[in-house]
């Protein structure tokens, strides 16, 4: 079988696999709450699937004036957009869609973010949503830019936009040896986009919920899901851009993607543990004044790293 | 059937619950979200994250119309009750479940909520609204009572379409004033012949303002805090006039609740309830801060001095939670000159909490005394105005807890 449509079979699992992911990132981060709280962690583990059986259950509901149509576009899309993502990423040889543009498709669907909790908060016609979509997109403006110049560094590296040639070019040293500072941003951002641990304000209690705080029933689901969907993805796409894709010994490329990615994820629920919530008009400064410029050198010395020595470390 | 049973068995292992705590009932507050807590359930957001509505104390007046209008907020399968005094606490929590598993009950009380806020108001509308989505609102307690008093309610969006801001037309006390001069701008309550039907749902947009700091247009709003929030003080409502999320203007008040002092129930000692007081403020500024995690061993140990009498593990998690708070280097830069009022710093405050009360825990002497900022409702609004909402969350959670009951005696004789 041709093997464009043999990916485009197995793209059809995909959605479910991620959700599982998403469902034992929901569990672990459950299981450390409950300990915190002192409860046992078995109730940890099934807090997510008691959320999913109450949510399915509850009535949805809809607020005077509320743009229906762009707010359920704005909940329903964020899970689609994290499938969009982990459609481009190679596990081991491989992949879904191999674009030869798969970095920059990457960045689109973070893009597709900005509009989609956007859209969640002005959607609802409420004024804490409102306030969460406006704190949305005043940390956006602080992690974007800085995000699209950390993706440029593995591309840099690589000397190619395809996640495959990135993937490759990582056989000697993986490229989160020689670019930290990139991977330190891209991980900052991902957990920004996926508005979670210290970059939560726009779905924070402090706002009652913000973008999601008129949401109930399946719509509130959707938007739950997907924000751990996102992260997920998030954490899948750092492997073949930082962590030199499926090699490993012993096991299939596929399964290392797998325990590298589920690896990050764990890492990103301690992060929510270990910092309070950055304030999106303090992280403006340090973003701009500070992260950028570090950036930038950082895809300086890759570049020059890269001319030297004729081809990535 | 038999998946539906399955369904509701699961989600109500995990009901979210959303408390309306009425002023001066604040033990009892505590002492039903550590209830709430141990039993794996969890406290609601806003009211459309809630399952039930607790309501703590006797409401009265206004608090009964507030509950009225969460009650109409909280989406079905719904549950609503109160608990004036601890020993009740059980039970009552108890039987929640079997009502919310009620199937039959569930769906009669379903079937008689609106279906669309225009249909019972007998105006038409084109607005688009999917006739499965059922409104959680009831037009007829909207035309009932004004929205100021609706805690969260939709009113918050009233966008004031004459140019000038709410506040400019009530004077103070008297807040339903302001609303008679704004007709229809409630809950989608409408009245044709007063209103600017350019916005959604005849809401008239947003407009701008003279007084517009940013000069933007069409980015004045206004939003009610309180009296439900997470983590804010019962009975505080603060009216603002936004522009984007920066308040313009604020109006306090506060909502008179029970006179009486609350008597400490159970085995506490005052020292003791002092301490989990002590907790309990600085478990909501910690989570308004947006440090959930931490917030969550902070309000343990609250839940733990309310329980349990063995003081020496309670005060060991205490030290230990006080050191993670006090080596934060993200907590100092966030919180850092905040607020800007009376020389009060929310980090140093959150530590001056958690000292104090880890010092009641060992029986020392306590630390230098409380600030007596602010004095009066007028210290509030003018440490609110100018700043960012979630600056003026962080300002608010900053005020002690015997602070507002101070003020409460001022402002209610």
């Amino acid at each position: 079988m041709d093997s464009t449509v043999t990916g485009a079979l197995w793209a059809l699992i995909l959605p479910f696999g991620l959700a599982v992911a998403a469902l034992l990132a929901a569990a672990g981060n459950a299981v450390l709450d409950s300990r915190a709280r002192g409860l046992s962690a078995t109730a940890g583990m099934v807090a997510p699937v008691r959320e999913t059986a109450r949510l399915l259950r509850q009535q949805r509901r809809t607020l005077p004036g509320a743009d229906s149509l762009l707010w359920r576009i704005g909940g329903a899309g964020l899970a689609v957009a994290a499938v969009l993502k982990v459609l481009v990423i190679p596990f081991g040889n491989f992949t879904f869609a191999d674009l030869p543009t798969g970095l920059v498709w990457f960045n689109a669907m973070d893009v597709l973010l900005w509009a989609l909790w956007w859209l969640l908060g002005w959607g609802a016609n409420s004024g804490w949503s409102l306030v969460g979509g406006y704190r949305f997109l005043a940390q956006a403006l602080s992690y974007e830019l800085p995000l699209m110049f950390a993706l440029t560094a593995p591309a840099v590296g690589a000397g190619s936009l395809r996640l495959l040639d990135i993937q490759d070019a990582q056989d000697g040293l993986w490229f989160v040896v020689w670019m930290p500072a990139a991977f330190l941003v891209y991980a900052a951002s991902v957990v920004a986009f996926s508005s979670w641990g210290p970059f939560q304000t726009a779905t924070g209690r402090d706002a009652a919920g913000g973008v999601i705080a008129e949401l109930s029933g399946v719509d509130r689901l959707l938007v739950l899901a997907g924000r751990y969907m996102v992260l997920v993805a998030g954490a899948a796409f750092a492997v073949p851009l930082f962590f030199g894709g499926g090699s490993g010994p012993w096991l299939p490329g596929s399964v290392w993607v797998i325990v590298k990615s589920l690896a990050l994820v764990a890492v990103f629920i301690t992060a929510r543990r270990l910092f309070p919530t950055l304030r999106p008009e303090r992280l403006a400064e340090i973003a701009l004044v500070l992260v950028m410029p570090l950036v930038l050198i950082q895809v300086a010395v890759a570049a020059v790293i890269v001319v030297v020595n004729g081809g990535a470390l | 059937m038999g998946l539906n049973r399955v369904f509701a068995r699961l989600s109500t292992g995990r009901v979210h619950v959303l408390i309306l705590e009425i002023p001066g009932y604040s033990l009892l507050r505590m002492h039903a979200e550590a209830a709430i807590t141990a039993r794996g359930w969890v406290l609601a957001e806003a009211p459309a994250d809630a399952d039930v509505l607790l309501v703590c104390g006797e409401a009265t007046g206004t608090f009964d119309e507030i509950a009225d209008g969460l009650w109409n907020q909280i989406p079905t399968p719904r549950h609503r009750t109160v608990i004036v005094a601890l020993d009740a606490m059980a039970a009552t929590l108890d039987s929640i479940p079997t009502v919310l598993t009620d199937q039959q009950r569930q769906l009669a009380d379903a079937r008689q909520r609106p279906q669309r806020i225009e249909q019972d108001i007998g105006t038409h509308s084109d607005e688009d609204t999917d006739p499965g989505h059922h409104s959680t609102q009831e037009p007829g307690h909207a035309a009932m009572h004004h929205g100021h008093d609706n805690g969260q309610d939709h009113a918050e969006m009233r966008h004031n379409g004459h140019g000038a801001p709410a506040t400019d037309a009530d004077t103070g006390a008297d807040m339903d004033r302001g609303d008679m001069e704004m007709p229809g701008l409630d809950m989608g309550e409408m009245d044709m012949s007063h209103m600017d039907m350019s916005g959604p749902a005849g809401i008239p947009l947003a407009s701008g303002d003279e007084s517009d700091r940013d000069g933007l247009e069409m980015d004045v709003t206004h939003l009610t805090l309180g009296p439900i929030l997470p983590h804010w003080p019962a009975g505080l409502v603060v009216h603002c006039t936004l522009h984007g999320d920066i308040i313009g203007e604020a109006l306090v008040e506060l909502l008179p609740g029970r006179e009486a002092a609350e008597a400490p129930s159970g085995p506490l000692a005052g020292a003791m309830v002092r301490a989990a007081e002590l907790c309990d403020a600085a478990g909501n500024l910690l989570s308004v801060a947006g440090w959930e995690p931490v917030a969550a061993k902070v309000l343990r140990v609250r839940d733990e001095l309310l329980t349990e009498t063995a003081s020496g593990r309670i005060a060991a998690r205490l030290h230990r939670t006080l050191r993670q708070v006090a080596r934060s280097r993200t907590l100092r830069w966030s919180l850092a000159g905040i607020p800007k009022a009376a020389g009060i710093d929310a980090r140093a405050r959150l530590h001056d909490w958690l000292s104090t009360a880890a010092a009641l825990l060992a029986g020392e002497p306590l630390p230098a005394d409380e600030s007596d900022w602010p004095a009066t409702l007028d210290d509030v609004r003018g440490a609110l105005i100018g700043q960012e909402l979630s600056t003026a969350r962080l300002v608010i959670a900053c005020i002690e807890s015997s602070r507002i009951r101070t003020l409460m005696g001022v402002s209610h004789g």
